[in-house]
């Protein structure tokens, strides 16, 4: 069996991190085999919250395609500068240019080009690493800076945890979402079985959280919620519980701003075992027993 | 026509501050007279307007395409399903295409490669820009709805209207998502100054990093904003290893005060600036405008 939780939140900052590093430690020392995927390729943290690992693998991935002009056919035509999508193509004096950052690779400007002027390169989409680490794999991505296809890289990554599974164990699949609810984000939510989205009790949050929810619903998967940091706010709590009941959502728990979250990391250590008695730590081990018995219910596991 | 400073508030890491950096520098510029927009361009997660618990105006829609295949026209020959990129248009061989929505980039592969001209040019609404105003503050925000994929294009469309009105404006200060991607790149290039607001933590400082080597690649003048600088837990020395890495200097610490925070999670975002030297955020308005000249 393969179970497969996306911990995604809308809003940055919340505590994506966090909650997933502790869950990673959790289904591991409950003796699952757990892969851990860092599907922020923009700003990949997991490693440090889980204490770092040693790296196993690191590979450049070009998957991603660029157009490239060849202008000793092109006839200047500007064709191709009128039907791309993504603004990718500008006319300098006449002749069209790419602008790297922008182009998608998707093809559109190929098809319409009457000279077949316009080629496609593979180029870097990023880097894939594979660390092991003493709670599990982590797989993590670095996208190229100031590129699109952040998307494709998810994708890549989700590809590569299948070397990991062992059809005789019960494995699980943790992934760290990117903030938001673009490309990327899509690209964690595709065929998983169930979300968490974190929420800080702010009303920015919520708001975010709730256009989370709305993707969430095209691919029709069950969310539970965490209320992060939810001390520092209580008063709001209400409204997020409200929220929750009316769009039928579990609620896995309540986690306080605890200062030993920082200081784990400053010491290269996941949070539950640097400081397995802490307010924040007994908070997270009780939404894993929560978290278990939710999948139940819901027949997610048996 | 005004000459237009645009600085950049961004950061790597999520959560850091960007939103409330921006919001007040952008207010301690209008309380010194300036004409100032504020452009929020994070079109995933915009917050602008529930800091600030203000109206906002819709004043434009952004659209993006989405085939629809008309099925009397359709010959099933499922090029289009070859060409999405994507892999948006799923087909069998004998059936007219389906479309998975949420997968498509609106890249109109699919309409130029039909060959029976069966694909409609249907354009859908992906997003809409709003405008708003407080105490003299101008403020433009995009928005990307749930189920598109095109945070990208929906961030440069938000950029290029902001720069449409650049003219009228003294200072424009753009608040960006988090991260170090393509929708990142194109609100930073316009930039005159970057901002990066970053924690004092091991998170913060390799978010920290990316970003910096991003402002590096594309040649812009970044300084570095430590927010929650005496955070229980936090570690200043951090932020200071990559600084002096990349040669990019702490140009302010903004303590880790209870007021702001509070202030902030229970959004009651303080519209009136504080008088005064003790200010931190009007200490780091003059700094850039000194850095500037």
């Amino acid at each position: 069996m393969v179970l497969q939780i996306v911990v995604a939140s809308g809003k940055g900052g919340t505590g994506k991190t966090t909650i997933s590093s502790s869950l990673i430690f959790l289904f591991n020392s409950n003796k699952f085999n757990v892969i851990g995927v860092d599907a922020d390729v923009e700003a990949p943290d997991l490693i440090i919250a889980m204490g770092h690992g040693i790296l196993r693998a690191k590979e450049a991935l070009s998957e991603s395609r660029i157009a490239v002009i060849d202008y000793e056919k092109c006839t200047y035509c500007m064709q191709c500068l009128e039907v791309c999508q993504f603004k990718a193509i500008k006319n300098r004096d006449g002749r069209p240019l790419i602008i790297r950052e922008l182009c998608e690779g998707c093809g559109t400007c190929g098809i319409i080009c009457p000279v077949r002027a316009i080629n496609y390169e593979k180029i870097k989409t990023g880097d894939i690493l594979e660390f092991e680490t003493k709670y599990g794999i982590i797989i993590s991505g670095r996208l190229e800076l100031g590129r699109r296809n952040s998307g494709l890289l998810v994708d890549l990554l989700r590809e590569r945890v299948k070397k990991y599974i062992k059809s005789d164990e019960k494995s699980v699949v943790i992934i760290d979402a990117a903030p938001g609810i673009g490309c990327p984000v899509i690209s964690s939510l595709i065929g998983v079985d169930y979300t968490i989205i974190v929420i800080e009790p702010t009303r920015s949050s919520l708001n975010s959280a709730n256009r989370l929810l709305e993707l969430t619903r095209h691919f029709r998967i069950p969310v539970g919620i965490i209320i992060n940091k939810y001390n520092i706010n209580e008063e709001f709590i209400i409204e997020i519980e409200k929220w929750a009941e009316n769009n039928a959502l579990d609620i896995l728990g309540y986690v306080p701003y605890d200062k030993s979250i920082p200081e784990a990391y400053s010491n290269m250590a996941p949070l539950i075992e640097y400081r397995p008695r802490s307010k924040a730590s007994e908070a997270l081990k009780e939404i894993y027993f929560h978290l278990l018995s939710v999948l139940r219910e819901r027949n997610i596991i048996e | 026509m005004r000459k237009t400073i645009i600085i950049g508030v961004t950061g790597g890491k999520g959560g850091t501050g960007k939103s409330t950096v921006a919001v007040n520098l952008a207010m301690r510029y209008a309380k010194m007279g300036k004409k100032v927009l504020l452009v929020d361009s994070d079109v995933e997660s915009p917050v602008e307007h529930l800091l600030l618990s203000i109206e906002r105006r819709k004043v434009a829609e952004m659209l993006a395409f989405r085939p629809k295949i008309r099925q009397d026209k359709c010959v099933k020959c499922n090029l289009c399903v070859d060409n999405c990129p994507e892999h948006a248009l799923m087909g069998l061989p004998g059936r007219i295409p389906e479309l998975h929505e949420e997968l498509c980039s609106g890249c109109k592969a699919c309409f130029y490669v039909c060959p029976v001209s069966a694909i409609e040019e249907y354009f859908a609404s992906m997003g809409n820009i709003y405008e708003m105003e407080v105490n003299g503050l101008n403020i433009l925000q995009g928005e990307l709805k749930p189920g598109f994929k095109q945070y990208v294009n929906a961030t440069l469309e938000t950029i290029q209207r902001a720069l449409s009105m650049k003219g009228d404006f003294d200072i424009m200060i753009i608040d960006t998502a988090p991260g170090t991607g393509a929708n990142i790149y194109v609100a930073l290039a316009q930039c005159d100054i970057v901002i990066a607001v970053t924690e004092p933590t091991p998170l913060g400082a390799n978010d920290l990093s990316m970003l910096l080597e991003l402002t590096k690649k594309i040649k812009k003048p970044a300084y570095i904003v430590l927010n929650k600088a005496t955070m229980p837990g936090g570690k200043r020395k951090l932020i200071y290893d990559v600084a002096e890495k990349f040669a990019v200097p702490v140009i302010a610490e903004i303590p880790y005060d209870k007021d702001i925070m509070s202030k902030y999670f229970k959004g009651e975002f303080s519209k009136t600036t504080t008088k005064g030297r003790k200010d931190v955020f009007y200490d780091i308005a003059w700094k850039i405008l000194t850095l500037l000249q």
